[in-house]
């Protein structure tokens, strides 16, 4: 927001060095109708054939889950790999995956503004869609998991007929039920009110009638009064504030229904910021993935510098760090607590038929980004796109082995058993990433990917005092 | 209906500020600032009132958590107590996550809402576009003369450096 990005500025006027040190957030000093321009341009022009590559093989893969989708509710969830023992696999892992990616959006939205992080401005905008995009694809999953979606609408607590019949407000499941319908809807006002100025310059710009209709009725009438802005600054804060906690809340819930069950590798008081840093890690990777495709299919270098790369780099490595020494943690404390079948499971992870699942897991986020110390690695655009690709697999990984290398062997070795997905769970998954993808392409398509306006306060705030610096100060 | 309103357009954040400072100075009300972006030192020299925004958000959010406690409580506790486990019914602490939860969305969707509407932004709401590029890259100061002659107003505008200045409404 621009009240604390302009803030050092304002504070300092007279340390020219200030400038002088830090590298700017926007290459190229471009005025301020320059980067409504170079923002909003996209947008008019028809989209690269990039664009329309993706954007063909996003909606394939859509369509691929969505088939699959629909034969497993036709035929039943006995389409799946899912057996006796192992009651959760692939769609809980999903699920659980899907959410860790829409942590990096309010993260960087509303965790950063409060630590005055300048550099979020060019990224928060899509970090924020992207974090919508991939709750959505995450609510999917507990709602096939259930068979019968129709009835999904039975995990709130209406007035009903049957009788006196609640949900249970004891069980972690439903905590999840208003954790993420929470989130969604925050995370969406929150998306939603940033555009708004944005849409307005839009609206403005617009040549054609649909166009400046449509711009028209999401901008609400808009018109840049300082009276609105500054109460806008202030909603903008306070839904930070609200924001931040409710990140934390939501990953610790999640993990709530591993740790408050009693099956050894699940029942530890470690998993919420477990699960919290693992969430991060993961949204940064998404974000980075998404930002490097982004800024070439949409010429979006000057804003989204090697800067920001840098700087989501070395919270990737950050993050990274945390998530493995979690991992080595959770193998301390069962080895400590001389719970025999918690060393089991620990032991089972690491040497059992699933070894494959966990050292992968460790080796993409635990190793790997340990490459990202180096300047020279971490600034390398090639060495980034592997890195975050590579997390994303560790991240989902890590989900993976947490669910099926805990369920798979029971305290009753006569139910013990293997798990392995079916065509149809794959498909699903990849439906999955075809949503989420197809959203995001159409996201950069219609909106504008980076908040013009956010950006107009940092560059307008530091040019004008640059120029008039006796003026603002007189 | 129309209030006689003068109008200035700067090119920029510090000649708009300088202006707005002097026109306050020489004892002109300003009817508002248009802006392409919030600009931090204009809440004091316009002299604005801090918004009560805050305000709602605590109420938005009391009123959550005494929904959601409440619900819960009857839920759980008075109309359906389900032994799960042989736990107490009135289990406070398994209460806590959908008490925050409620708390967090009805305090955002209150501040949210009583943005909009004290904002008076909603689908419908006609755009007064005062001067163009006011979304892009004009900074638009409107003075009200209010008993001093417009002209002064005018005279006051141009002589800080405004590009572009007009008089609108009034008997005209």
């Amino acid at each position: 927001m621009a009240v604390h990005l302009a803030l050092p500025f304002r504070e300092m006027p007279d340390d020219p060095v200030d400038f002088g040190l830090r590298p700017p957030l926007v290459a190229g000093n471009p005025s301020l109708h320059d980067i409504s321009e170079e923002v909003a341009r996209p947008l008019d022009a028809r989209p690269t054939l990039g664009w329309f590559a993706c954007f063909a093989v996003a909606v394939t893969a859509l369509l691929a889950g969505a088939a699959a989708v629909t034969y497993e509710i036709a035929t039943g969830i006995g389409t799946w790999g899912l057996n006796r023992t192992v009651g959760w696999a692939f769609d809980i892992t999903n699920f659980v995956f899907w959410v860790g990616i829409g942590h990096a959006g309010t993260l960087i939205s509303a965790i950063l503004l409060l630590f005055r992080q300048k550099w979020r401005t060019s990224i928060a905008r899509s970090a924020e869609a992207m974090t919508i995009f991939a709750v959505m694809c995450a609510g999917l999953f507990p709602a096939i998991h259930m068979g019968r979606p129709w009835f999904a609408f039975w995990v709130m607590p209406y007035p009903n007929s049957r009788g006196p019949l609640w949900v249970n407000f004891r069980s972690p499941l439903l905590w999840d039920v208003f954790a993420i319908s929470t989130y969604f809807t925050i995370s969406l006002v929150f998306w939603y009110v940033g555009m708004i100025p944005d849409l307005a310059i839009l609206r403005d710009r617009a040549k054609g009638r649909i166009k400046r209709t449509l711009y028209g009725l999401f901008s609400l009438g808009w018109n840049g009064s300082h009276r609105t802005w500054s109460r806008y600054e202030m909603l903008s804060l306070l839904l930070a504030g609200l924001a931040a906690p409710l990140v934390v809340s939501v990953h610790s819930i999640v993990s709530m229904d591993f740790a408050t069950s009693v099956i050894p590798g699940w029942h530890t008081t470690l998993f919420p910021p477990y699960f919290v840093a693992g969430a991060v890690f993961s949204g940064f990777g998404m974000v980075m993935t998404l930002l490097l495709l982004t800024r070439k299919v949409m010429n979006l270098e000057r804003y989204i510098t090697l800067l920001h790369l840098e700087a989501m780099a070395k919270i990737l490595l950050l993050t990274g760090t945390m998530v493995g020494f979690c991992y080595l943690t959770e193998f301390f404390v069962a080895w400590y607590s001389g719970n025999p079948f918690e060393r089991y499971a620990f032991v089972n992870r690491a040497t059992g038929p699933y070894a494959w699942a966990y050292w992968t897991m460790m080796s993409c986020n635990l190793f790997v980004p340990q490459l990202l110390w180096s300047k020279r690695l971490r600034t390398s655009l090639p060495v980034l796109f592997v890195v975050s690709l590579l997390v994303n697999v560790g991240m989902w990984f890590e989900r993976f082995v947490i669910i099926v290398t805990s369920l798979h062997r029971d305290f009753l070795p006569s139910s013990w058993s293997m798990y392995r997905p079916t065509i149809i769970e794959v498909a699903t998954l990849t439906g999955s990433f075809g949503l989420f993808f197809t959203l995001f392409l159409l996201f950069i398509r219609f909106l504008p990917v980076i908040a013009m306006w956010e950006i107009k306060g940092v560059v307008g705030g530091a040019q004008s005092i640059s120029e008039h610096e006796e003026g603002a100060h007189a | 209906m129309l209030k006689e309103r003068v109008l200035g357009c700067f090119a920029d954040e510090a000649s708009l500020l300088a202006a707005v400072r002097f026109a306050r100075e020489r004892g002109f009300a300003i009817d508002d600032v248009y802006a392409p972006y919030p600009i931090h030192a204009l809440d004091e020299a316009m002299g604005l009132r801090r918004t009560r925004l805050p305000y709602v958000t605590l109420l938005g959010g009391l009123a959550g958590m005494i929904a959601a406690i409440a619900l819960q409580v009857w839920g759980a506790v008075i109309d359906w107590p389900l032994d799960v486990g042989g736990k107490p019914a009135n289990s406070a602490l398994a209460f806590l996550p959908i008490t925050f939860e409620l708390t967090v969305l009805l305090a955002g969707l209150s501040s949210a809402g009583a943005f909009l509407w004290r904002s008076r932004l909603h689908p419908t709401a006609p755009v007064r576009h005062l001067a163009p590029g006011v979304t892009d890259d004009t900074f638009v100061l409107v003075l009200d003369p209010a008993g001093a002659h417009a002209e002064a107003a005018r005279h006051l505008l141009v002589e800080t450096g405004a590009q572009h200045v007009r008089i609108d409404g009034g008997q005209s």
